[in-house]
């Protein structure tokens, strides 16, 4: 394949940058970044496609690229609930640090604008009782109910029919499974999937329509919807 | 003895279908070869090998770049065992065929169980050449056509046909005594298409496995595989089932059955029921395993096998073999494992009193 080598050139990309994308991400995200590698088809969700600039997991807000970190973060923590492993003890931070220039080579985008400043997460307040109350209402209010459902297993009138911006269906997610945000688990990891949405998908971004102390209200409802059951949970969460 | 021995269980490219069982993912994902087993595909061997699969993780997770050039990736297994065998009553009808120890009473022995270097080459970004060589002197090699639509394709050459549970164990009865065990390759064709959570193939062989000692069939050979993938929540089921039908002569042999594969998490199961019709009798196989993954890397499973030779003898011999185990794959591209089986004969009539433990060096990439 003389095209990839010389496509990596053209990009100037450093060649054991390159080599090492090829080997721990071209499976899946294509040596071409565009989310076609050979193991695609069997993955549900696919691969993400670097090259359309879209991307789920930001700090930044809703329509902006990511920063580094935030690619740092998604290839260090991996993505749970998907085929996208966590790296961090597999690369050197080094190396996922180059398989951030990588990715972000094969996105126009980057090339063309820079990311905007991650939104602030203010200090979290109290988890309570009072909170979680209010957030309970606050989720019916902002319409979570009408995906996520009124308990939060992603059973909501409008779950059967959304769709991403390519037309795939997707599931609205289930709060109800411990450990599998796809954004992180823990509460500042919840406010900033709240605050920034996810591009791409029907989760739109809260940050201009919630304000700050309500987005809380609503982490703290949201984490309150886990079912805790220990050993069912061991049992069907693979390690 | 020991001669006997390695030639018994020298046992050529294997797969583990209980990954496959556990991700549900297809055996196409993992392996070149779309029916499982051999040379790891480039997900199979850049991805699961390095990530999931691994108990201690480690930056040089992705030193080894096994290819040359863009084109031609190598490959390899190494199966490096460690044998003991007790008997302790008269031998039986074998599980397996030939019994393992039908003079000795005991015997003790180290032995490469499977060496097998592999290449493929992309010759074009629909055409594959596939290459198996086994130092036991086996050898698996096919030219695959990727152009079909489902995802299908068409591959000629020499290889094992496409039936059932494709177990890395190939002494199980439902492999061996079905001639379905990794050194019956036989020349022909198979075609395949993946349309979704459905997996169909279809293969015309020869019918004259050179590899094996036990086969007889003359005429043309067909055999069929079918599997579904399907998801209920966390559980992940695929049932299937395969077929295989010959002539030789006035008769026909026809092999038949359903498998079922399970993931629920950390458990996986394992199923399989085989018959074989020929010349008036029935043999009757069944392979049963649990396993769970205790930690990541870590694995412990039990086995459960039957073989009867012949259904329809209501007092014929039939015999039992329990079997359990741990897996640890400590380190990317290395395994150790140890197994320990016993055989039993079913209403005393059977192999009985066998006792078997395996420990294994397995190293791969």
């Amino acid at each position: 394949m003389l095209w990839i080598a010389t496509l990596l050139a053209e990009l100037a990309v450093d060649p054991a940058a390159g080599a090492l994308y090829q080997r721990a991400c071209g499976a899946c995200h294509g040596d071409q970044g565009d989310g076609r590698g050979e193991a695609a088809r069997h993955l549900d969700p696919l691969p993400q496609d670097f090259a359309r600039g879209v991307f789920k997991l930001r700090s930044t807000p809703t329509g902006s690229l990511p920063n580094d970190e935030d690619l740092r973060r998604t290839v260090r923590e991996g993505v749970p609930g998907t085929a996208m492993p966590a790296f961090r003890d597999r690369l050197s931070a080094g190396q996922i640090a180059m398989m951030v220039q990588v990715a972000k080579r094969f996105a126009p985008r980057f090339a063309e604008e820079r990311p905007e400043a991650s939104i602030p997460i203010p200090s979290e307040p109290p988890d309570d009782a009072g909170s979680r109350k209010i957030g309970a209402t606050l989720y019916r209010r902002y319409g979570c109910v009408e995906c996520h459902g009124p308990s939060g297993r992603g059973d909501g009138p409008a779950a059967a029919g959304l769709r991403d911006d390519k037309g795939i269906p997707i599931r609205a997610y289930d709060f109800t499974r411990p450990g599998r945000m796809k954004g992180g688990h823990r509460p500042a990891d919840v406010y900033r999937t709240l605050a920034t949405g996810m591009d791409g998908t029907p989760m739109p971004s809260y940050r201009d329509s919630v304000p700050a102390e309500d987005l809380w209200h609503l982490v703290h409802h949201v984490r309150s919807l886990v079912r805790r059951r220990p050993f069912w949970d061991w049992l069907v969460n693979r390690p | 003895m020991r001669a006997l021995l390695a030639a018994v269980l020298a046992m050529p490219a294997a797969a583990v279908p209980r990954f496959a069982a556990r991700t549900a993912l297809p055996c196409s994902a993992c392996h070149v070869n779309p029916s499982g087993a051999g040379m790891r595909s480039r997900y199979g061997r850049d991805v699961f090998a390095r990530t999931e699969l691994v108990a201690h993780a480690s930056p040089q997770a992705y030193a080894l770049d096994p290819r040359i050039g863009e084109r031609i990736a190598l490959g390899a297994d190494l199966r490096f065992a460690l044998l003991h065998q007790r008997r302790d009553a008269p031998a039986g009808t074998p599980l397996q065929e030939p019994s393992l120890l039908r003079e000795a009473s005991q015997d003790t022995t180290f032995f490469p169980m499977q060496v097998d270097l592999y290449t493929a080459a992309e010759l074009h970004e629909h055409l594959l050449f596939y290459a198996d060589i086994a130092v036991s002197g086996s050898f698996e090699t096919f030219a695959m056509l990727r152009a079909l639509p489902l995802h299908g394709f068409v591959k000629a050459g020499m290889f094992v046909p496409v039936y059932g549970t494709r177990l890395a164990d190939h002494t199980a009865a439902i492999r061996e005594r079905l001639g379905f065990d990794p050194r019956n390759k036989d020349a022909g064709v198979e075609m395949g298409v993946e349309p979704g959570p459905l997996t169909l193939q279809v293969a015309l062989h020869n019918g004259e496995p050179s590899g094996s000692a036990q086969d007889t069939v003359a005429g043309k050979l067909v055999t069929a595989r079918a599997e579904l993938r399907v998801a209920l929540g966390p559980l992940r089921l695929r049932p299937g089932g395969s077929a295989l039908y010959v002539t030789e002569g006035d008769d026909a042999d026809l092999r038949y059955g359903p498998f079922l594969w399970a993931g629920l998490g950390r458990i996986t199961y394992l199923g399989e029921v085989g018959l074989r019709e020929r010349a008036g009798r029935t043999l009757y196989v069944f392979y049963h395993e649990l396993a769970l993954l205790v930690l990541r890397g870590h694995e412990v499973f039990a086995t459960l096998e039957f073989l009867d030779p012949d259904i329809d003898v209501a007092d014929g011999e039939a015999t039992y073999r329990t079997g359990g185990g741990l897996e640890i794959f400590p380190v990317p591209f290395g395994e150790l494992s140890v197994l320990y089986r016993h055989y039993f004969a079913h209403q005393g009539r059977g192999e009985d009193g066998v006792d078997e433990i395996l420990g294994l060096v397995h190293v791969y990439f």
